[in-house]
């Protein structure tokens, strides 16, 4: 069935959504984020009445708001990309992948949004009681809204609550708690806030060096920085943790994705995790090269966070290929076989049932059921084909957790010189806690390109590949597309950091102007 | 986890409110 399809469409309709997703990822992080802190900025102005606070508080608003509107238009076109370029899948899995999208959509978006309004043009018009309510419901709405985003990206990670109707050959929601509870929606969840968290504080922190830099509204840059190095420093040891129990999850439901995070081809027990490593280009599935050209690796810690016991087993990916019976591990080709034994049976229960074969289809849907876990393993040709792209799923997860690793250094540094008063002397701290901001993207991108380019080539783990979740358009419809969002979201780059640099550069309003 | 997972979360938020509002009382930028 797979040869039939042009991969290059596939291929086109992947990177669309990667850079619809990774703009997108620009401006969601720092919504998420920096609403908590604008929230506790706007109480404490709430508690003293400060004009100082209140000022600060507009400020980083401004900057919030500025943000905000781009964030949602870059979201809406990733829905629709769902609807244009991959129809099968929408129209396959549309049942449940739908319901925590319109959840989030009508439930916790609107919320954000009603409240965004009172927020932000609220001052002096509500009370301030209600104004500061309506501050905190925002960073509640946003947040709420990350909810059933991961729910339905984690549902993709691993498909629980569902049953596959034979008669519509759809997947259909049997258990809403089961998808909203999928224990990796609430690891992802976590994650993703408090990274979240992690980044606006980068954010916080990259405007007021620059300021403290230049001498200009020094309290306020004190002052933000003070905050920003707590949240930050709090936020990336949860990081850490929830890291964790995401790498867990992934050993246990995606044990080849967590394969080609470490570059491992055979398995070990007492695996060791890679500290510093380089992957092997030249490497293919099979032969006797390691995949790593050097490596620098802890033993047993590898085993220890994919099994909670360092001297475990870790199946490599050729493991996974192959099989490994020693450690009950089927191979791909077998899963290929009885995928094609589901799709088959498929096929002849709906033959029977037209005919009115009571018998035969009875029989078909039995062998059916036996087989239809490895439903979609029945597209693929070669059992090759179940690998991600080992290279650029290993470096983006090793760039993600050596930045994570930088972070809280960064924290403690700006609040070790904030507590001693002697911040504004760190001209080297200063100058490169203005780039941080852009250190934090690379973290979040990094992050998601491992979970979704590791997933590969599911668009949903084990049942549906990319190839068969697409829609049925040329690979030049979807190209053009391609350059004509790329062009739009640079622009609207453009324009957006136009509009913050310009408000930078006015500041926050002084007590004394 | 998922229980303990969501109280850490929330734990997260309340510790760096009250961390911050301590040390901003301590250097006077309260």
């Amino acid at each position: 069935m797979i040869e039939n399809f042009d991969l290059t469409m596939v291929n086109w309709a992947r990177a669309q959504f990667a850079l619809t997703a990774l703009y997108h990822w620009i401006f969601v992080p720092l919504t998420l984020g920096i609403t908590w802190i604008i929230a506790f900025y706007h109480t404490i102005y709430y508690r003293t009445g400060s004009e100082e606070w209140k000022n600060l508080t507009r400020f980083w608003m401004t900057l919030f708001g500025i943000n905000f509107a781009i964030g949602v238009a870059t979201g809406i076109i990733l829905e629709f990309e769902f609807g244009t370029n991959w129809s099968n899948y929408s129209w396959m899995v549309g049942d449940i992948f739908g319901a925590p999208l319109a959840i989030e959509g009508i439930f916790a978006f609107f919320l954000e949004a009603t409240f965004f309004a009172v927020m932000f043009f609220g001052w002096n018009r509500v009370s301030k009681k209600f104004h500061l309510f309506s501050t905190w419901m925002v960073a509640i709405g946003s947040n709420l809204s990350a909810v059933w985003i991961l729910v339905a990206n984690a549902w993709m990670q691993r498909p629980v609550g569902q049953v596959f109707n034979p008669d519509s050959a759809r997947f259909e929601m049997n258990n809403f708690a089961e998808v909203v509870f999928n224990p990796i929606a609430v690891s992802k969840f976590t994650h993703t806030t408090s990274s979240s968290m992690l980044f606006a504080s980068l954010f916080i922190i990259s405007i007021s060096s620059w300021y403290l830099l230049k001498g200009r509204h020094e309290k306020m840059a004190r002052r933000s920085i003070m905050v920003a190095a707590v949240f930050g420093l709090v936020s990336s040891a949860f990081v850490g943790f929830t890291g964790d129990e995401a790498a867990y999850e992934v050993a246990q439901h995606q044990p080849m994705k967590l394969a080609a995070m470490e570059g491992l081809y055979k398995g070990e027990e007492g695996a060791g995790i890679v500290l510093m490593g380089m992957v092997d280009s030249d490497k293919k599935i099979g032969d006797d090269q390691d995949g790593l050209s050097f490596k620098i690796k802890i033993p047993g810690i590898l085993s220890l966070l994919a099994n909670r016991s360092s001297g475990s087993f870790v199946p490599g990916i050729e493991d996974l290929v192959y099989g490994n019976p020693d450690h009950k591990i089927m191979g791909v080709d077998d899963k290929i076989v009885k995928g094609k034994i589901a799709l088959t049976q498929l096929d002849a229960y709906k033959k029977a049932s037209k005919n009115g074969d009571t018998a035969a289809a009875t029989a078909a849907l039995t062998m059916f059921q036996a087989n239809k876990e490895y439903l979609g393993y029945g597209f693929l040709t070669k059992p090759e084909e179940a690998v991600p792209p080992v290279g650029l799923t290993f470096n983006a997860f090793h760039l993600m957790v050596a930045l994570g690793t930088v972070f809280p250094l960064v924290f403690l540094a700006f609040l070790y010189f904030s507590w001693k008063d002697t911040l504004k002397e760190q001209k080297w701290l200063l100058k490169g806690g203005t780039v941080m901001v852009f250190l934090g993207l690379f973290a979040h991108w990094s992050g998601w390109i491992v979970a979704e380019v590791g997933r590969q080539p599911w668009a949903i783990q084990d049942l549906l590949p990319v190839t068969v979740a697409r829609t049925n358009l040329t690979a030049g419809t979807v190209a053009t597309t391609f350059f004509m969002f790329l062009i739009l979201f640079t622009l609207l780059l453009i324009a957006e950091v136009s509009i913050m640099l310009r408000q930078i550069n006015i500041g926050p309003k002084e007590v004394s102007e | 986890m998922n229980t303990f997972l969501l109280l850490c979360w929330v734990a997260m938020i309340v510790v760096s409110y009250q961390a911050a509002i301590a040390l901003l009382k301590k250097t006077d930028l309260y």
